[in-house]
């Protein structure tokens, strides 16, 4: 019994490293459904732009936060606007691994 | 050191060495309380009878005899046990001496009177690790009570043994061999609970993975957090979407209205009567707009039947409106999720539409405020340039060129023709003529009046003037205007749209575009100016009362009949 003492905290200092494993996985998933909720709404915001005759590209980007500035990328074929979107991680390689993109349509003027 | 057990007796009470002996051999023989092939010493403390050595005793316990032995103790094997005999006086020095060369021993077990119990704990020579007290019960129950709780804080088990072995398994028991019988198990009993381990509960049995389910609950609880999160993310997302293809479809539909609704003002044919391929009827324009919002939402992920399309100014002479429901199901974590969205679009209509270079395309200036086509010239609510281009084209087939002189004109145009030439009775005062509702058409020449007074009903125009007073054409020259002298293009016949037609709708992309001629004054019929005809009694106030006799509205032109 006395060589057990403690035992329970040793094996809850072992098992931290797997739950922070599991918020991290957790976190990066929230991060990649909340990308995905911004691409959407700025791939509507560049399609509202489209079908005003005005260029896509400012509007996109007024419609996502600061961070996104450099994670985004637009693509645009007439009236197809497709924002692709990288969360936020710690490895880059993860975070091209897990890009996202919206795409929408809108009737172009003319 | 091995495990101590020290055994006493209550005064009165006896038996404590065959019961010290008996659970020594238990100890030494019985699995369940760590039995092996050590034997154990037992100590007996007190003027006792010596005891030699059996002829039958244990490997271990002839090896502890020798050792005791040599250091010069009393000692002898007997079956499983080595016993040892120590003087009273010297119990204390000599258990110390004794246990050291015992570290061999399984268990050492002591036999002494209470007496002699208290002087060894007193002085600190053992430390026992449990305490048997023999006494009579039920006789000494209460002096052994009191005995127990004053020996709990000596050892950590104190049993107390209520009577003794007998007879036979006494001397079996002291002679180192098993007691048998009853006597047997019941010692048996005594020394697993006193050597082995209590069982612990089960909450404290162990600590090794006491933090697992700590670490599984906190990993669970985080994945369905998760799991939560991502199916109401899910949802939303999908709600999300669904409105935003309701959106574009509906901004794709005011798209194609914003795109084609020049289109619409086209006269359908040219002044030859060719068919204009570039006029389209409103019907073909709302299919196309319906056209333009099915391919949105298809295009947006939305199957063309779960899109609904309607114009709630569809019966306006230029729909601009257009909302859209778009009916979702969504998969969320394998439950459905029905959604409705819907969006309303209006389109602005361009502000050249129609309009020649100089010209509004939008009426302002005070009374119709939407947007204005224009024939010849001559601004006027689209949906009466639809109606002449259809009449003059049918004047065209009987060989009558009909010639617009006047059609929309402001209030403020109105004001600008009053200042001029203040007789209400030949201009009307601001806001009370017709002209301002954009429904109003002065035609020409005269020699079209007949066909005019024949055919314009068929085209939804009424006629407001009697045509004999084209005669009057010439007569207005004796009315002057600025020095401006009336031609006779001046005097012509002025039709209304029927009411029952779209003229009585309004525009319905503004409220401004609303026309109220409540005030518009009719000049006396009885008074020097045109005599008036009206045309429809039943019409509405607006209507009936009104008269129109405008020429053009060109700022340097006056007329007689500018009401």
């Amino acid at each position: 019994m006395a060589a057990e003492r403690g035992q329970a905290s040793i094996e809850l200092v072992a098992a931290v490293p797997a739950i922070l494993l599991a918020a991290l996985v957790c976190l990066q998933l929230l991060a990649t459904g909340y990308s995905l909720t911004l691409a959407d709404g700025a791939a509507e915001a560049g399609a509202l732009a489209l079908a005003s005759g005005l260029p896509a590209e400012p509007a996109v980007e007024g419609a996502l936060p600061g961070w996104a500035g450099d994670r985004v990328e637009v693509d645009r074929d007439d009236g197809r606007l497709t924002v692709r979107l990288r969360p936020p991680s710690p490895l880059m390689s993860l975070a091209h691994a897990l890009e996202v993109s919206s795409t929408s349509w809108v009737r172009r003027p003319g | 050191m091995p495990p101590l057990i020290l055994c006493c007796e209550l005064p009165g009470s006896s038996g404590v060495v065959a019961v010290a002996a008996a659970l020594g051999v238990a100890i030494a023989t019985d699995p369940k309380a760590g039995g092996s092939t050590e034997s154990v010493l037992r100590v007996e403390v007190g003027e006792r009878r010596p005891r030699g050595p059996t002829m039958l005793a244990a490997d271990g316990a002839r090896s502890l005899e020798q050792a005791l032995r040599d250091g010069g103790r009393e000692a002898a094997a007997r079956g499983h046990l080595t016993w040892l005999r120590l003087e009273r006086d010297d119990a204390v020095e000599a258990l110390e001496a004794a246990v050291e060369p015992t570290a061999g021993a399984r268990a050492v077990v002591v036999a002494c009177s209470s007496a002699e119990a208290r002087g060894l704990l007193d002085a600190g020579a053992v430390q026992p690790d449990a305490i048997v007290l023999r006494a009579d019960l039920p006789a000494q129950r209460a002096l052994a009570a009191l005995a127990a709780r004053d020996l709990r804080a000596e050892a950590a088990r104190v049993k107390v043994v209520g009577r003794g072995l007998g007879r036979v398994a006494s001397r079996r028991a002291v002679a180192g061999i098993d007691p048998g019988g009853e006597a047997s198990r019941r010692v048996r009993r005594l020394a697993r609970k006193l050597l082995v381990a209590p069982r612990p509960s089960p909450a404290i049995a162990s600590e090794a993975g006491q933090a697992l389910p700590l670490a599984l609950g906190g990993i669970f609880a985080l994945v369905f957090g998760a799991l939560l999160l991502a199916a109401f993310g899910g949802a939303v997302t999908g709600t999300s979407r669904t409105q935003r293809a309701a959106d574009l479809a509906a901004l794709s539909a005011a798209r194609s209205m914003r795109d084609d609704f020049e289109r619409l003002f086209v006269p359908p044919r040219s002044p030859r009567g060719v068919p204009n391929p570039a006029h389209l009827p409103k019907q073909e324009y709302l299919a196309r707009a319906e056209q333009a919002a099915v391919e949105a939402a298809e295009r947006n992920g939305v199957a063309s039947e779960r899109v609904e399309v309607d114009f709630p100014d569809g019966d306006s002479f230029a729909p601009l409106r257009t909302a859209v429901e778009v009916r979702a199901k969504l998969d969320v974590s394998g439950a459905g999720l029905s959604v409705e969205q819907r969006a309303v679009a209006e389109a602005v209509p361009p502000s050249d539409a129609s309009a020649p270079a100089g010209q509004p395309a939008t009426a302002i200036g005070g009374g119709y405020s939407g947007p204005l086509a224009y024939r010849q010239g001559e601004p006027m609510r689209p949906d009466v340039a639809a109606a002449f281009d259809r009449m003059a084209a049918a004047a065209g087939a009987a060989g009558q060129s009909l010639v617009i002189n006047s059609a929309y004109r402001s209030d403020a145009e109105q004001a600008a023709l009053f200042a001029e030439n203040p007789d209400p009775q030949w201009v009307a005062p601001p806001g009370t003529s017709l002209h301002r509702c954009a429904t109003e058409l002065d035609l020409g020449p005269p020699s079209a009046y007949g066909w005019l007074a024949a055919n314009a009903g068929r085209f939804g125009f009424v006629q407001r003037y009697s045509w004999e007073f084209a005669n009057c054409g010439e007569g207005t020259s004796s009315f002057r205007s600025g020095g401006v002298i009336r031609s006779n293009r001046l005097t012509r016949l002025t039709f209304k749209r029927r009411a029952s037609s779209a003229s009585q709708k309004g525009f319905s992309i503004s409220p401004r575009s609303a026309c109220s001629t409540g005030t518009t004054r009719v000049p006396s019929r009885s008074g020097a100016g045109p005599r008036m005809n009206i045309a429809n009694r039943s019409r509405s106030a607006s209507f009936t009362r009104a008269t129109v006799f405008a020429p053009s509205r060109r700022p340097r032109t006056a007329s007689p009949s500018s009401l």
